[in-house]
């Protein structure tokens, strides 16, 4: 950091650097992958070599399986993940409002927090019936709490000497929850909402490993029946892809709305 | 009537279980257009007088009147700035509603220029200073227009040079206006070159209440300057290297 004029500059290295630090990893594990199937260190049943998985990805591209069931998993997590914000965000305020009201339904809270999503997945198919709702509603189970933690924590630290600001210049409550507390939990409030994506994605896949018949769970499960690996490691390598082009263009956006958070340190944790 | 008066007002504080009486029975005057200059060694009570008087604070027992449609701003000793706001959007915080933001464009504008920092406009507070970062807060707290403005030693954690500059600064704007000063500062020097009054606290009494005589602009090597910090001093129990503390 430098000062210029009395504005304090940042300074970060190049782009191109960053990238290719970040892509050195990624080469040395492929590099151990090639060199486990060429050395015979590990048998093309167990792990195919990483030639034959770029196959199965190409091959599933080109006859429309691969995207259709990305666009199924995809879908689901927009309409789960979408419900869980729509959901937690107003109650995170409520209850950073109403403390009283919030320190009794903690426990509860806690209780349905600490219920893993998946072991719920036999009650939601009771339920819901083996259609959408039942995934939506498990991704809604497992993306709620980081949403609506990363909320209340954002909004419980906000520093009250900035809501007393707020009370000097004559704002009344309401104004100083919309000016004041909610933009500065806002970047508690996005490590929560990015928390709550990677949950989702997670459950999702949990869900349609269990009853689905599109989408990428389901494709690695249906892969594994027919003993054909590299599909199943093709699904694999396809959802972390995903996860990370999600999780980077959520970056992307964070940082272009909010240049102030200070995202970036926040990302690379 | 822009005046300001407390009337025996006390506020005390429970800590770790003792009560600390931080005001006990204190009469506070401020004229209209008066720089009033509260000053007092650390817990003295200064800081808890001023946000009594403001309004951010209850009190116990007295008294405080401020006119009708008074209007006031503060400044803390931090710049308490909001920083997911530019400078711009930090100083039409102070406009106070969302009308008179949406309106205020052409104050915080001016605002801005008063205070030298039209040029930073743009820049977030994690991108300022400590110098400009108070300036926006002093912007902040004029752009309501306040009759009076309160003042919590803003300008205790800057460096002794830009200090100077801040105070000369200060004085030359109010001197455009009829807005009344209320400053807290534990630094003598600071008390007497920017009041017309200095009152004194020691353990949440009034010692002293005494008018400046000096003109203005104040040579701090002056005899009367001198003459005036010994009797603070004094009243104070310190020495005036001690700066009251």
């Amino acid at each position: 950091m430098e000062k210029r004029d009395g504005v304090v500059v940042a300074s970060a290295s190049s782009p191109p650097r960053r990238r290719w630090r970040a892509a050195l990893p990624f080469l040395a594990v492929l590099a151990l992958w090639q060199a486990a199937s060429s050395l015979g260190w590990a048998s093309a049943y167990l792990l195919p070599p990483p030639l034959r998985v770029a196959r199965a990805v190409a091959v599933a591209a080109s006859t429309g399986e691969l995207g259709r069931h990305v666009a199924a998993s995809v879908l689901r997590v927009v309409e789960g993940f979408g419900l869980s914000v729509a959901l937690a965000l107003p109650v995170a305020v409520l209850a950073s409002l109403a403390p009283g009201l919030a320190a009794a339904f903690n426990p509860l809270f806690s209780f349905v927090r600490n219920v893993p999503p998946l072991a719920l997945v036999p009650v939601l198919i009771l339920w819901f019936g083996i259609g959408e709702a039942s995934k939506v509603a498990l991704i809604v189970l497992a993306s709620f709490f980081p949403i609506f933690m990363g909320t209340v924590t954002g909004l419980g630290n906000v520093d009250p000497r900035l809501v007393e600001m707020g009370r000097s210049v004559g704002f009344p409550r309401r104004r100083i929850l919309l000016r004041i507390m909610i933009p500065e939990s806002v970047p508690s409030v996005v490590n929560g909402l990015r928390l709550g994506l990677g949950y989702s994605w997670r459950a999702l896949v949990g869900a349609e490993m269990v009853a689905a018949a599109s989408g990428l769970g389901y494709w690695i499960l249906d892969a594994e029946e027919m003993a054909r690996v590299d599909e199943v490691f093709a699904g694999i390598l396809t959802i972390g892809v995903l996860g990370l082009v999600i999780d980077r263009a959520a970056f992307a956006l964070a940082s272009r709305l909010l240049p102030w958070a200070g995202l970036e340190a926040q990302w690379q944790a | 009537m822009a005046g300001l008066s407390l009337v025996g007002v006390s506020r005390s504080f429970r800590v770790d279980g003792r009560v600390i009486r931080a005001l006990d029975d204190v009469d506070f005057e401020l004229a209209e257009g008066e720089i009033a200059v509260v000053v007092g060694p650390s817990g003295s009570g200064k800081t808890t007088l001023l946000r009594v008087a403001a309004g951010l604070e209850s009190r116990d027992e007295g008294r405080v009147t401020l006119g009708a449609g008074t209007k006031i701003g503060f400044v803390f000793q931090e710049p308490r700035l909001l920083a997911s706001l530019t400078v711009e959007g930090n100083v039409s915080l102070g406009l106070g509603s969302r009308k008179a933001e949406r309106e205020g464009a052409p104050r915080v504008r001016e605002a801005l220029e008063l205070l030298g920092i039209a040029g930073f406009r743009r820049a977030y507070p994690s991108q300022l200073s400590g110098g400009i970062a108070q300036r926006v807060a002093l912007a902040r707290a004029l752009v309501r227009d306040p009759d009076i403005l309160f003042m919590d030693e803003p300008f205790s954690a800057l460096d002794a040079p830009l200090r100077r500059r801040l105070q000369d600064e200060l004085l030359e704007i109010l001197a455009s206006r009829r807005t009344s000063l209320a400053f807290v500062t534990h630094d003598l020097r600071e008390a007497v070159y920017l009041g017309d009054r200095i009152v004194a606290l020691r353990s949440g009494r009034v010692v002293s209440d005494e008018a400046v005589g000096l003109a203005r602009p104040r040579e701090s090597r002056s005899e009367g300057f001198a003459r005036l910090l010994d009797s603070l001093a004094l009243s104070l129990g310190a020495r005036p290297e001690e700066d009251g503390s």
